[in-house]
């Protein structure tokens, strides 16, 4: 599940602030289970003050916390300088709080419940684009394959492809993330722009569709189905 | 229907201020022909009074004669016109020369008379024994031209009530109609999903302001009903999505080990089926957050035919690798509403899924936009068996899942959503005959 490419997760330091002991055990159990190291509180006070301490390389902020808020805990590291990138727990998943989350300087937002697969796929999302941000959009390329996403030109061991503009797009957004795991949600987000889970097995059929098309004798299927995931393109 | 509520209340006032004119005309006459008649009564008993002096003790005619001239000078009785006539109508005494002859008995006189001085006047006229007739004539208006200034006064005070009386029901209307006006706004903003409209309230102790107070009151209530009921939905949505949440992370867990592997397929059943759950937890929340009416705040304009367009380009291929063929005809001419664009995405995606799922494969499912008139009109048709026209209202109810869907896949809150997001834009979503098929028909008013 893990790329070659990703640090190793025992190097990295995940604070978790969630006030539900149970919720917040088992994801310390499954988070340690990948292999990362976690430290648990259960509220904003203790997070501003764990925070002050010691240097994590994410941390996962429910909204919901007594005393302090989730967000306006988050509002706090950040004017007081802290650049680790903050992924949102929210219960409700409403836009207007989506919103105000991402304002107030979250990276990424995920609805409970979640499997922990997605959660690990956006922990490994943001900590990418914090190591290695605005990855060039002109060209990308990964493995054999080749998209210009300006251009609207794709090829596959030299020779072009023809493909439709959100299979392009989903291309695209594979091979930009290369030997890294993308949730369907995410793919939905990034790539159809929707706020809302579809109801149909809509980036399923996509990538049935992506593989056909650069299906080429002797050479290898490029995209790797991730069991009750999602999919990751291979590097 | 407020406005016709409004002109009725003009109609009543207008009906209102003619039936007081003619009661009040009425009274007037009324009261015009007591008086008369009161003040003829009384200048009857005095001339009646006055003629018994002049008649007392059968005085004979040089008598009358006598008494005649003392009376015409004195003071009480100086207003008295007399008349004695002998038997062949010739003028024996008095102070009057009547134009015409006065009937035996009490009469009115009027100004055909011609006495000076007199214009309206009683009569009191007896045949002596001796043939001669006497006459005694007295003024009954109580002031000189009484008709005349009667009827100055009359219009006049008549005139300023009536003015009066309409400046007040004028005013009273444009009370109430400010009034019912600032209530039925009220209203309508609540309709709308602004629930925290209320009725201004300029004079709390006024028969409006109390009104206003009761309505803001029952608002208020019904504002904790609603907060009531979407806390409740909160909890539902904290409370059990998180333990939900829980076992659908262990039961994801269990299918991973490999000891599950003789009742996988069942453990990914079980997965599966509490994905849907969470789905509809999803889903009921979504219109919770969409019928509360606060994503008005992100409108912006935007061009449906090209929002349109752009979901279709991302849907296409799940029409027809599902067996279906899919019809989106490129856009011709913008079709410019106000609206938040991700939830009319959702609403489309919805709309095309919902095809997706409730037609056989074969059918072709095809998404129109164009101006229909003031109005942009997007339309999601299928060729399929369609819905009932008595059971389309049950399928964009919540959880109004028709029986011929029962088994087929989806929360069934796809239509009811579509019809929130619908309401949100002040639109309507219609489900129409397609001939065959079904057509569900969102209408949304046009961007100026």
């Amino acid at each position: 599940m893990q790329s070659p490419s990703d640090p190793s997760p025992a190097a990295l330091r995940i604070l978790v602030v969630e006030d539900d002991a149970q919720l917040s055990a088992l994801l310390a159990r499954q988070l340690s289970g990948l292999g990362y190291t976690v430290e648990a509180v259960s509220d904003g006070r203790a997070a501003i003050t764990t925070l002050g301490k010691a240097q994590f390389d994410a941390i996962l902020l429910d909204r919901l916390l007594p005393a302090i808020e989730g967000v306006e805990v988050l509002r706090r590291i950040r004017a007081e300088g802290v650049e680790t990138p903050v992924i949102l727990l929210t219960a409700l998943g409403l836009t207007q709080e989506r919103v105000e989350g991402l304002e107030a300087g979250a990276d990424d937002y995920i609805v409970k419940p979640f499997e922990i697969d997605e959660l690990n796929a956006r922990i490994r999302a943001v900590l990418r684009r914090r190591s290695a941000p605005a990855a060039d959009n002109a060209t990308l390329t990964a493995g054999d394959v080749t998209v210009s996403v300006l251009r609207h030109r794709v090829t596959r061991a030299g020779k072009p492809i023809e493909l439709q503009k959100t299979e392009l797009k989903l291309l695209a957004e594979l091979v930009r993330e290369a030997g890294s795991v993308l949730s369907r949600k995410m793919l939905i987000e990034r790539v159809w722009g929707y706020d809302f889970v579809p109801t149909t097995n809509i980036v399923d059929v996509h990538i049935l569709k992506l593989r056909q098309r650069l299906e080429m004798p002797g050479l290898p299927d490029p995209i790797a189905t991730v069991r009750g995931v999602g999919y990751m393109f291979r590097a | 229907m407020p406005r016709r509520r409004l002109r009725s209340l003009g109609r009543i006032a207008i009906a209102f201020a003619l039936a007081l004119s003619a009661t009040t005309a009425l009274a007037g006459v009324g009261v015009y022909l007591a008086l008369l008649d009161a003040i003829d009564h009384q200048v009857d008993l005095r001339l009646q009074g006055e003629a018994r002096e002049l008649l007392e003790g059968g005085a004979g005619v040089p008598e009358i004669v006598r008494r005649i001239a003392r009376e015409s000078s004195e003071r009480e009785s100086a207003d008295i016109g007399f008349l004695l006539r002998d038997s062949l109508g010739e003028r024996i005494a008095g102070n009057i020369a009547p134009a015409h002859p006065l009937p035996i008995g009490v009469s009115t006189v009027t100004d055909d008379a011609a006495i000076p001085g007199l214009s309206r006047g009683r009569a009191w006229v007896k045949q002596l024994p001796g043939g001669e007739t006497l006459a005694l004539v007295a003024e009954s208006e109580p002031i000189d031209q009484h008709d005349h200034k009667r009827g100055r006064i009359l219009a006049i005070g008549f005139g300023a009530v009536m003015t009066l009386l309409l400046i007040g029901t004028f005013a009273l209307i444009r009370a109430i109609r400010i009034n019912i006006a600032a209530i039925g706004g009220t209203a309508e903003a609540i309709i709308d999903g602004d629930l925290r409209a209320r009725v201004p309230v300029e004079r709390p102790g006024s028969v409006f302001g109390a009104l206003a107070v009761t309505f803001n009151r029952m608002l208020d209530r019904i504002g904790e009903l609603m907060t009531g009921m979407r806390s409740i939905s909160n909890d539902i949505a904290h409370d059990l999505r998180t333990p939900l949440a829980r076992l659908h992370g262990r039961l994801a867990a269990l299918a991973d080990m490999p000891e599950a592997a003789p009742v996988r397929e069942e453990l990914a059943d079980a997965v599966a089926e509490s994905e849907e759950i969470l789905a509809i937890f999803a889903a009921i929340l979504r219109i919770t957050e969409i019928e509360g009416g606060e994503r008005r705040a992100g409108f912006e304009r935007l061009d449906l035919a090209a929002l349109a367009a752009d979901v279709a380009e991302g849907l296409a291929l799940l029409v027809t690798e599902s067996g279906r063929t899919f019809v989106a005809p490129a856009p011709a001419v913008a079709v410019p509403v106000e609206g938040d664009p991700r939830l009319l995405t959702q609403l489309i995606v919805n709309l095309i899924e919902n095809a997706v799922t409730h037609t056989p494969v074969g059918t072709t499912i095809r998404l129109d936009v164009r101006r229909d008139g003031d109005r942009a009109l997007l339309s999601v048709a299928d060729d399929g068996p369609g819905i009932a026209p008595a059971e389309r209202d049950r399928a964009l109810r919540r959880f109004g899942r028709l029986d011929a869907s029962r088994h087929t896949r989806g929360h069934g809150l796809g239509l009811p959503l579509a019809l929130a997001i619908a309401r949100l834009h002040h639109g309507t979503l219609a489900l129409e005959d397609a001939e065959p098929g079904l057509r569900v028909a969102l209408r949304l008013a046009l961007a100026g």
